[in-house]
This record gives structure tokens, sequence and C-alpha cells, in this order.
């Protein structure tokens, strides 16, 4: 058997305004307990230049057995807003990170008002 | 319609995940390879290219697995825009034990009573690694080569096989404008990308990725 992570989340569209919770489960599957199990929601940027990350919250769950399902719960900051132009894009991403260290995929969100992408340079709606 | 910086296939992750091949990359794959090639050069090791090849990214990537590996890197980086820092010089060199390794970018850059300073340090040290832009003062650990060939394979992998097409001849343009400088004909290509999608009529941005 081989190791595994997984993140699901509640709100099926996983788009957000700030201040909203966003809550969910993580599982994750061992031979052996990790000695660590930590669930990180953070912002990252993408685009032309050098990358850049911030971890807004994190979440270690205590005592991780082999094989667990667990419930998790944040709430989206108030910043950065999930934004994109030409030159870079601000996104926002929930990962879950264990030692020992497995590759795990990120579950992608969105946050920002209106539970909105804002888009740099597209004309304002209305 | 503007193309978001997070779907342009030539945004700074994917070039940096491209692989290795011919001497270049861009970003970190190459380095655990190469980390055994280290070792066996009695932990001396050069990486020699042209400006924008990857020879950076690799030393920070090979400087990240050092580190999970238990040493100590002291890293210096000499700008080529700028004076050297003699104290961050005298930082790198005051005091190495055999758990430090030296990682200096640009070593070409000292002048020679410098790089002796570098050397008695060296002594020691648990290890040298450097980046330049001409062999020489290291062993050989990697030697970095670029070509308007290669540039056009690294498009090839970033974009749909019609658009790498039609690139060519852009590809050929710019390594030459740029002498060889990859990175910054991945830039090029990164804004004629989002200018390309601009002047479309359709509604998306929708790129190959």
């Amino acid at each position: 058997m081989s190791d595994t992570h997984g993140i699901s989340t509640d709100h099926q569209a996983n788009a957000y305004a700030p201040g909203d919770e966003i809550t969910g489960t993580v599982s994750w599957s061992f031979e052996q307990p990790p000695r660590r199990v930590e669930l990180r929601l953070f912002w990252y940027t993408s685009g032309k230049g050098t990358r850049d990350v911030g971890i807004a919250a994190r979440l270690q769950f205590d005592e991780p057995g082999a094989v667990e399902t667990r419930r998790y719960r944040f709430v989206a900051p108030n910043q950065p807003h999930s934004c994109s132009g030409t030159l870079v894009s601000i996104s926002w991403a929930l990962e879950l990170v264990s030692d020992p260290a497995v590759v795990a995929p990120r579950s992608e969100l969105v946050i920002g008002p209106g539970q909105r992408e804002i888009v740099l340079g597209e004309p304002a709606a209305g | 319609m503007i193309v978001l910086a997070r779907l342009n296939p030539f945004r700074s992750e994917r070039i940096e995940a491209l692989p290795f091949r011919d001497g270049v990359r861009l970003g970190d794959a190459a380095a655990e390879p190469l980390l055994a090639r280290f070792e066996a050069l009695g932990r001396r090791g050069l990486l020699v290219g042209p400006h924008g090849s990857g020879k950076t990214t690799l030393r920070e990537a090979l400087e990240r697995l050092l580190v999970a590996r238990g040493w100590r890197v002291r890293s210096l980086v000499l700008a080529a825009d700028r004076a050297i820092d003699r104290s961050a010089l005298v930082a790198l060199t005051a005091d190495a034990s055999p758990r430090d390794v030296l990682s200096i970018d640009g070593i070409d850059r000292l002048g020679w009573w410098s790089w002796r300073r570098v050397l008695r340090a060296a002594d020691s040290a648990g290890g040298v690694l450097a980046t330049s832009h001409a062999p020489g003062r290291l062993p050989l650990l990697l030697e970095h080569r670029t070509s308007p060939g290669l540039l056009r394979e690294l498009v090839a992998e970033l974009v749909d096989a019609e658009t790498a097409e039609r690139s060519s001849e852009r590809c050929e343009a710019l390594f030459a404008r740029h002498r060889g400088d990859l990175r910054a004909c991945l830039r090029v290509l990164y804004d004629d990308h989002a200018i390309a999608e601009r002047s479309r009529p359709d509604e998306t941005s929708a790129v190959a990725d």
C-alpha cells in the first residue's frame, strides 16, 4: 500500500468571500502513523516574475493515525484577494503537509469579494 | 480578452519545471544526480554556462538538497552589476568548518586576492559549489550549453504543436538577440503570448497547459 493524501471541501464551487468559513475533510493513508500532518491555507503568485508564497493559516492534526479522515475549518482571510492580470496572478490553495512527506494534490480555491477572482484590466461589470 | 498570468504557458513555474537536457535545465530535477557527481569530485564543483542558462537555479536546488542532508550552506551571490560586498565575502569565509559548504554565484567576478581567500577557507570547509561563465578555478560539475534548437525544444514542451511551429523563426531571432540567454527569450515569449491572445477576437483565454 502506498502513502496517499486527499483534500475535499464542503463548498462545491470552492469559492469564498473574505470571512466565509472554509470547511471540509482531509484524509491520509500511511503504512505507519505519520509523525506530523498539517493542513495549510496559503496564497501564491504565478506569472512572469519570481514566485512568491504566504501561509495564512495552518491546522496541525493531533496524534495522527496511519489511516484517518478528519474535518477542518478555516475562515477565509481578508487579503490578498484572488486576482489575475497579464503579469501576475494571486491564487489560494489548501495543501496537506506530512512527515514523512508525500506528494499531495493541492485543492485550489478562490477568495475574493462576491466569491470571485478579481480580473485586472477587465471592464467593471454593470 | 486578456490572458491571465496563471494561464500563460510561459509562466515562471512551468519554465522552472522543464526537464533537463543538453546540459541545461531551468528547474530542480537535475540536482539529485548532480549531487552524486559533486560528492565524487570531493565536493568541489563548478556550474559553467552563459547568462540565463539555469546555473543559479541549479545551484539553489543543490543547496536545498545539501541542507536536507545536514550540511550548513553559506551562500554568496556576486551580482554582475554591483561591487563586491567585502563584508559578505568575509562572512562567507570566516571560521568555515567541515560542516559548511561554501556556495558562490559568479566566482568569475572575484579577483585573484578574493579567490585566494575563498580557497583558504575551502581548506577547512566541507565543500565549495560555484557558478561561473567560464571554466577553471574548480572542477567542472556541469557545463550548460544553449542553442536555438534547445530553445525550440523547450517551447515545444510549453505550448501546442501548432504554436511551437509558428514560433520557430521567432526562437531563432530571440536566441540571437539575447545571445543564448534562454530565460530572457522565454520572458519575451511570455509577452508575445499575452499580446497574441489579447488581439484574438474570441472570448476565451484557453491555452495549451
